[in-house]
């Protein structure tokens, strides 16, 4: 709890410009100059005011700051991680949140083949009879880390050997992805995919190339604790060509859409990395954005500029499923 | 400046407020007595709930005081120039 009023002391030095010397990474210095867009125009602030997912900013320029280093960065972040996650789960009411969706809602799920979310709940999918791709994680989805059967199980380090799992509270433990820029999102979600994609190789080229298996077995005793957790991932895929990392988030399939795709309810302020990937994707052929203010479509058409937005108004369409009979 | 909007300040800097000294001044004024002592009231079981040294009080402080400020749509800083008006 107290790291969250240190958090929310930073905001008026933040907004006052005295971070802007922390912010180091590209994305780092837009997500701070968009922050400082968003939160100059409130007149007043309390701790409530913040989204949730700017906490995560105000909290690594303070790691820059106070010079709190992995692997405690580390530890504090998964402490305010679980904290927001318990929050938003609240003992299971989010869960309920779709008893309150009017009946017909049911016809507009219907008319898609498939439905992705970026919200961690599971009412889209309990109120739709109809699987759901959870772009950002889910909270019945296990992350691998605290799967005892899973690859990164396997190795030396195994990081669930001190870890007590307590199974009432199994959402603190799952694959849900929280943080406050697109890119650190993007770099989760393709994470496992791009590992077995590398060990992948490494394993094959390992069998076949001497040169390279000299290489790695130099890499078991280099000073690099990455480079020697690399030589051992490839070594357990040599040993059982099945072990893989569990890719968990369906960006594939998400990338493979074909045809036409309705967007609800996603904000394009702090999910550009999925207006990226619909950018990019040629095979589709009409994307259709419900605002909720008309100020968001002129970002949108930025965002999407190698197709032609059509936008409609989300109030609009929750007011139609209401009145429908 | 004057005694008042130093105070002011203070409490600015204590609650991590973003508004500017005379309109915290100005909200706080235009309250009516009942609702300030409410706000005396409720700040005050905040900051005897968190009687501890002031480096490890504050941050507790700031969140329980951000979370009325959230539920009486009032600014952080108007909430402890209630407590430390006494409500008057």
């Amino acid at each position: 709890m107290s790291l969250l009023g240190h958090l929310f002391l930073q905001v008026r030095d933040i907004l006052s410009g005295n971070y802007d010397k922390f912010a180091f990474a590209t994305y780092e210095k837009a997500c701070l100059e968009d922050f400082k867009r968003r939160y100059r125009t409130y007149n007043s602030i309390n701790i409530a005011s913040i989204g949730f997912e700017d906490y995560y900013l105000v909290y690594d320029l303070m790691c820059y700051k106070y010079k709190i280093r992995n692997p405690e960065r580390y530890y504090i972040r998964e402490a305010l991680k679980s904290f927001f996650i318990y929050s938003i789960y609240n003992k299971g009411k989010v869960n309920s949140i779709y008893t309150r969706y009017p009946k017909k809602l049911q016809f507009f799920f219907d008319q898609y083949d498939e439905l992705y979310t970026t919200n961690y709940d599971q009412n889209v999918e309990v109120f739709s009879g109809r699987n759901v791709g959870y772009l950002h994680g889910a909270f019945n989805i296990k992350n691998d880390i605290y799967d005892p059967d899973s690859m990164r199980n396997k190795m030396s380090d195994s990081p669930i050997k001190n870890c007590n799992i307590d199974d009432t509270h199994y959402y603190l433990y799952s694959n849900v992805i929280t943080t406050y820029n697109g890119y650190s999102k993007m770099f989760s979600i393709k994470q496992t995919k791009d590992a077995n994609i590398a060990i992948d190789k490494m394993a094959s080229a390992y069998a076949t190339n001497p040169s390279v298996k000299a290489e790695v077995d130099k890499w078991e005793k280099d000073a690099n604790d990455l480079v020697r957790k690399l030589a051992e991932g490839i070594k357990l895929k040599l040993q059982d060509n099945e072990l893989k990392f569990e890719e968990t988030y369906p960006i594939q399939e998400f990338i493979d859409i074909k045809g036409n795709i309705d967007i609800v309810g996603l904000s394009p302020n702090n999910d550009t990395h999925i207006f990226e990937v619909l950018n990019d994707n040629e095979k589709l052929t009409t994307i259709t954005y419900y605002y909720y203010d008309l100020a968001e479509n002129e970002i949108v058409e930025q965002l999407l500029i190698k197709h032609t937005p059509i936008f409609k108004s989300v109030i609009s369409l929750w007011e139609y499923y209401k009145r429908v009979k | 400046m004057d005694e008042k909007l130093k105070l002011v300040q203070a409490i600015i800097a204590i609650t991590g407020s973003v508004m500017e000294g005379n309109n915290v001044l100005k909200q706080y004024q235009e309250l009516t007595s009942p609702k300030k002592k409410y706000l005396y009231d409720k700040a005050t079981r905040i900051v005897k709930r968190h009687n501890k040294p002031f480096d490890e009080a504050q941050p507790l402080v700031v969140v329980d005081i951000g979370v009325c400020a959230a539920e009486e749509n009032e600014d952080p800083a108007v909430i402890l120039l209630a407590q430390i008006s006494k409500g008057k």
